[in-house]
């Protein structure tokens, strides 16, 4: 009756060597060298004695390059020339598929052992890039057949606050395929009823192996899952930052958005570089712009960051958000204010990225504790620490 | 015939409200077992229309007529008083400008562009025969029809004379509708009117009262003398039954709304156009938002009372 499909550890690399035959696969890689952790093709590890996948440590980055490069090609153009009408050119364009180009398998992709806080990254992307009459075909067609599969955090780490933002270490929601780590096992606690996850288990199926979880298997998983919510918890309270209520936070915010005062002290530290964009599961801003050498050339699209000044400059030369306290208070209300209001969710994940790449020590919880203070204080932002 | 027609689908908010009643769970479904959505329409993807014929409005404004090379989708092209379309200058990049050629004209689509960036300096620099990009229509539009059997106040300075123009032309197509139509027209200088040809015609036509004027007094100019917002407050319209429409720099609109305020028009009945640096122009790219609008889909036509539950600035 709890019948429930496992993979052995030892079993992982084996299973996803056999899907790497028909599937493009993506999972977190640590390099010896110089010790960082990101999301690579298996194909890359298969190559190099440096890396190792490592599926209970964080990545740098999020996982949101893999349907979303930092940089990608939208068109190519070339003017050709008239010989009997030289000042005038004609153009052709040439629109470039959406899949990554050099590719030659299908566009059929796994992201393997990513965190529960990261496929919420991809539902904002999803709900952004995915708008009914506003789809995005360049998106759309590198995620429409990407699968995630996401490993439960069986580790909390000190910049961890997925539970403040709506979220624990254990949400499955968006998940294609949820596991959960016993130690020698990885357990499929929730899988999508559809046919590119049959598919998926059924290719890998020789690596899989049903088991019956009794009542004392399944306290296991259970512990597992409530022990590590209960960390969080417990770190979160020390650290006195509680679950967000998103409505009060929307009407917070609302309120003190004209409070410059608090703003300028809040963004104080900032210096715009926008690391903290770049390694945000959620930032999705980008910038078009064109290349051109001779008669040909390509637009392309890349990220872009809000706390930019050259975001929002306009050519006269105004700019709505010259200051960096009103970049930062966009970027802030994004989050937790105009995200909320347009598609309830909290454009953050708790993943604690920025927190980590933040040259400065800008710290997002921070900067939540002292808006949510706000409303409790009503005091000149001086006192408000 | 299918690419013009889908070419107009206007990037509304209809399609945007649906989608907010969606669950998390439609959307996920939809990711994963729709695969014919593969198929969809590249919003990013311009057409390439040929330059018609350029018109030097002022000294640094032209007019630019563009054909799309489609003849289908040319003749199949529709939009609304009020819609924008993002020019490329391909090896340079994209702007964005309001169509402002009347509705019901067929033969071309027509953008004013100053001169103030790098994308207007390379479009002043086409010559006619030329190519271009156009992404097109794009945004919202005035809501003519909720104007219908009322006064128009319509109120343009300098370059802001644009959004107006095909909403001016419709209106006066259907003047029967609308009750009376009044513009102001501000500009710096006597050089600085656009559209003259139009001008010349609004003067004598008794269908729209015309008040022009500049910003100071100059040899044989003998209308109006004074910034908008104060012969406006001049004129002193009467908000009863009146709707208006308001568009130009960010420092004349502010002025202009603070009389319109004065003069007790109501929040519902003031439209302004607005325009903030755009990139994707279908609500991406994330740059053009006032709070939690993004002019490039929930406007750029904006009525007053929906700016002011918007907690950031405008202007």
């Amino acid at each position: 009756m709890n019948k429930k499909i496992c993979i052995r550890k030892e079993n992982i690399r084996p299973l996803l060597e056999r899907l790497s035959e028909s599937y493009q696969i993506y999972l977190p890689v640590r390099d010896s060298e110089t010790g960082i952790i990101d999301f690579a093709d298996l194909n890359v590890l298969k190559d190099s004695d440096n890396l190792s996948a490592d599926f209970n440590e964080k990545t740098k980055k999020s996982p949101k390059s893999v349907v979303f490069p930092s940089t990608e090609t939208l068109l190519e153009f070339e003017y050709k020339k008239d010989i009997n009408k030289p000042e005038i050119t004609q153009i052709s364009l040439l629109e470039k598929s959406g899949n990554e180009a050099g590719t030659e398998k299908t566009g059929k992709k796994i992201i393997f052992g990513l965190k529960p806080c990261d496929t919420i990254g991809f539902k904002s992307f999803d709900l952004v890039f995915n708008e009914k009459g506003r789809e995005d075909k360049y998106y759309n067609e590198k995620r429409l057949d990407t699968v995630l599969v996401s490993i439960g955090c069986s580790t909390i780490f000190p910049d961890c606050f997925c539970l403040s933002v709506g979220g624990n270490p254990f949400n499955f929601d968006y998940s294609d395929i949820g596991l959960v780590d016993t130690g020698d096992l990885l357990v499929i606690m929730k899988k999508s009823e559809n046919g590119a996850i049959a598919e998926i288990l059924e290719t890998g199926k020789e690596f899989l192996e049903e088991r019956e979880f009794d009542e004392s298997g399944l306290k296991v998983i259970d512990d597992i899952i409530l022990g590590s919510k209960s960390r969080q918890q417990k770190l979160l309270e020390e650290a006195g930052l509680p679950e967000i209520d998103k409505d009060s936070i929307e009407k917070i915010l609302e309120s003190n958005f004209s409070n410059e005062d608090v703003w300028k002290e809040i963004s104080q530290k900032c210096v715009s570089c926008g690391a903290c964009t770049y390694v945000c599961p959620t930032c999705v801003c980008f910038n078009i712009g064109d290349e051109v050498r001779d008669l040909e050339g390509e637009r392309y699209r890349c990220w872009d960051f809000c706390t930019n000044y050259y975001y929002t400059l306009e050519a006269s030369g105004h700019n709505p958000r010259g200051k960096i306290f009103q970049r930062y208070r966009n970027k802030i209300n994004c989050k937790f204010n105009y995200f909320h209001k347009r598609k309830k969710i909290l454009y953050c994940t708790g993943c604690g990225r920025c927190v980590d790449v933040c040259s400065v020590g800008m710290d997002i919880r921070e900067i939540i504790r002292k808006v949510l203070m706000l409303e409790k204080s009503k005091e000149t932002p001086l006192s408000v620490r | 015939m299918k690419k013009a027609r889908k070419l107009h689908c206007p990037l509304g908010k209809e399609v945007s409200k649906k989608m907010e009643n969606k669950t998390d769970s439609d959307i996920h479904d939809k990711l994963n077992n729709e695969p014919e959505m593969k198929n969809q329409e590249n919003l990013l993807l311009p057409v390439v229309a040929t330059v018609r014929k350029i018109i030097k409005e002022t000294p640094n404004i032209i007019s630019l007529q563009l054909v799309l090379d489609d003849q289908q989708a040319m003749a199949n092209f529709n939009f609304e008083p009020g819609q924008v379309g993002q020019i490329s200058v391909f090896g340079t990049g994209e702007a964005t400008f309001v169509i402002n050629s009347p509705p019901y004209h067929k033969e071309f689509l027509q953008f004013s562009v100053m001169k103030a960036g790098v994308v207007t300096t390379a479009i002043h620099n086409l010559s006619e025969g030329e190519k271009v990009g156009l992404r097109a229509p794009l945004g919202n539009w005035f809501p003519y029809r909720k104007m219908e059997g009322r006064n128009i106040l319509f109120v343009g300075g300098g370059i802001g004379i644009a959004p107006l123009r095909p909403l001016i032309f419709h209106m006066l197509a259907n003047k029967d509708r609308y009750k009376n139509l009044r513009l102001l027209y501000a500009a710096r200088t006597p050089q600085d009117y656009c559209f003259k040809d139009d001008i010349d015609a609004w003067e004598k036509s008794k269908d729209l009262e015309l008040i022009q004027t500049i910003d100071d007094a100059c040899y044989g100019w003998d209308k109006e003398v004074g910034l908008c917002a104060n012969v406006l407050e001049q004129k002193k319209p009467s908000p009863e039954n009146t709707v208006a429409v308001v568009c130009g720099p960010p420092i004349m609109i502010k002025y202009t709304l603070e009389v319109l305020k004065k003069l007790k028009f109501e929040d519902d009945m003031v439209y302004i156009t607005l325009e903030r640096r755009m990139k994707c122009g279908i609500g991406k790219c994330g740059r053009c938002n006032i709070g939690e609008k993004f002019v490039c889909v929930d406007g750029p036509v904006f009525s007053l009372a929906e700016l002011n539950n918007v907690c950031e600035e405008f202007l």
